[in-house]
């Protein structure tokens, strides 16, 4: 990815992330609190370094780990220790664990090919809607596309996914095509 | 009327099937929406961009009143330069470069199953002493080899118990690629030990560091 110019575009990436990373942390939190702090966190790390940043989604998970885990360093409380900060990987897949079935693995495998996407907008969009159950209108406000380009360019992805899936022989995959 | 969203509760059901989803309650995400600026605000104003712009603002506005006690004139001129100053501060800070902040320690995470948490705190005190004399360097020399690109190199370190024995590793991250740089593992026969032995494991990460880097490092040992 090339590098970004101006801090300016701060704004388009925080718009962009914000509503992926909130809800990652709100996952693995289960507190709206420590979600907008520490994502609060996250972007003024990002803002610091934003001249240097090369992969916004790489560094931004990065910098979730650390954040989550100095957050309750901060608190002093003993909720970082129910909080699998390991998981919380370079992708937005919320529950790839040791154990986790191995048709599960090639289903984030399949989710995370960049393929499936023609720019980290749509990757963004898909993972809020499909993995967040975002609706399509709240996933438009966020990326400032219309509520039609959201699910026009969802049901591409998911077509392309799909057709993945059922080449890979996932069960399940057959009754949605 | 068709459910705008029928087709995405379709592939939903199979990532939720799969325990790929993450529960997010409908009120939590329809505020996200209504949080996204005020946050936004939150850390503009942190980062410094507003501090900056109402202390010229203010500045700039108590000198012009301070003009218009004795230029009659001036109540004209003053909204005009307010609004003008206003904009250019806007412009200015927004394409100010963002500030530089070093990195100011390594941030460290170690764990024990069968340790208390003070013995695990005192030992990743006397660890993180031991390595570093001066926080941050290891970073930088991280990043001289193009392996932390503008995030933090992680230490991990866990304690284990084993009858007397008292076992601790520590390994080095690159954040960005999660890939382990560098890992050692030392033992102590006792608590008593114990401080013996985080010395061990600071001056191997030392070497290890000192590998990194041109010149060989002066911190503590």
């Amino acid at each position: 990815m090339l590098k970004r110019a101006k801090p300016s575009s701060f704004r388009n990436s925080y718009n962009e992330y914000y509503p992926l990373i909130f809800s990652m942390i709100y996952t693995k939190t289960g507190s709206r609190e420590d979600a907008e702090d520490i994502a609060q966190e996250v972007f003024i790390r990002l803002y610091n370094n934003y001249d240097d940043v090369r992969d916004i989604r790489n560094w931004l998970f990065t910098a979730l780990r650390f954040e989550i885990s100095n957050y309750y360093n901060k608190k002093g409380t003993a909720k970082k220790d129910t909080v699998d900060i390991e998981s919380l990987g370079d992708s937005a897949i919320v529950a790839i664990e040791d154990e986790t079935p191995e048709t599960t693995i090639i289903i984030a495998e399949i989710l995370a090919d960049k393929n499936n996407y023609e720019n980290e907008e749509e990757r963004v969009l898909f993972e809020l809607a499909a993995l967040y159950s975002f609706s399509f209108k709240d996933v438009a406000a966020f990326l400032g596309l219309t509520r039609w380009q959201v699910e026009y360019r969802y049901k591409k992805i998911e077509v392309k996914i799909l057709h993945k899936l059922k080449e890979k022989g996932i069960t399940g995959a057959d009754d949605i095509l | 009327m068709k459910n705008p969203d029928q087709n995405k509760s379709q592939v939903r059901e199979l990532l939720q099937n799969h325990g790929l989803t993450g529960n997010i309650p409908p009120d939590i995400r329809s505020n996200i929406s209504s949080s996204m600026d005020k946050n936004y605000r939150k850390i503009i104003k942190k980062t410094g961009g507003l501090t900056l712009a109402a202390s010229i603002g203010g500045f700039i506005f108590f000198m012009l009143r301070r003009i218009e006690t004795w230029l009659p004139a001036a109540k004209i001129v003053i909204p005009l330069a307010l609004v003008s100053t206003a904009s250019a501060v806007a412009i200015i800070t927004q394409n100010l470069p963002a500030p530089r902040v070093e990195p100011t320690m390594l941030l460290r995470s170690f764990h024990s199953a069968t340790l208390k948490d003070e013995m695990v705190e005192k030992t990743e005190r006397l660890i993180m002493t031991g390595i570093n004399g001066k926080p941050g360097e290891l970073h930088v020399a991280l990043s001289k080899t193009g392996t932390a690109q503008g995030t933090l190199p992680l230490i991990v370190g866990s304690l284990e118990r084993a009858g007397t024995n008292i076992f601790i590793t520590v390994k080095i991250i690159d954040p960005l690629t999660s890939k382990i740089l560098f890992i050692t593992e030392t033992s102590a026969a006792g608590d008593k030990e114990l401080p013996e032995a985080t010395q061990k494991l600071a001056a191997q990460i030392h070497a290890f560091w000192a590998s990194l880097t041109d010149t060989p490092h002066s911190g503590n040992r």
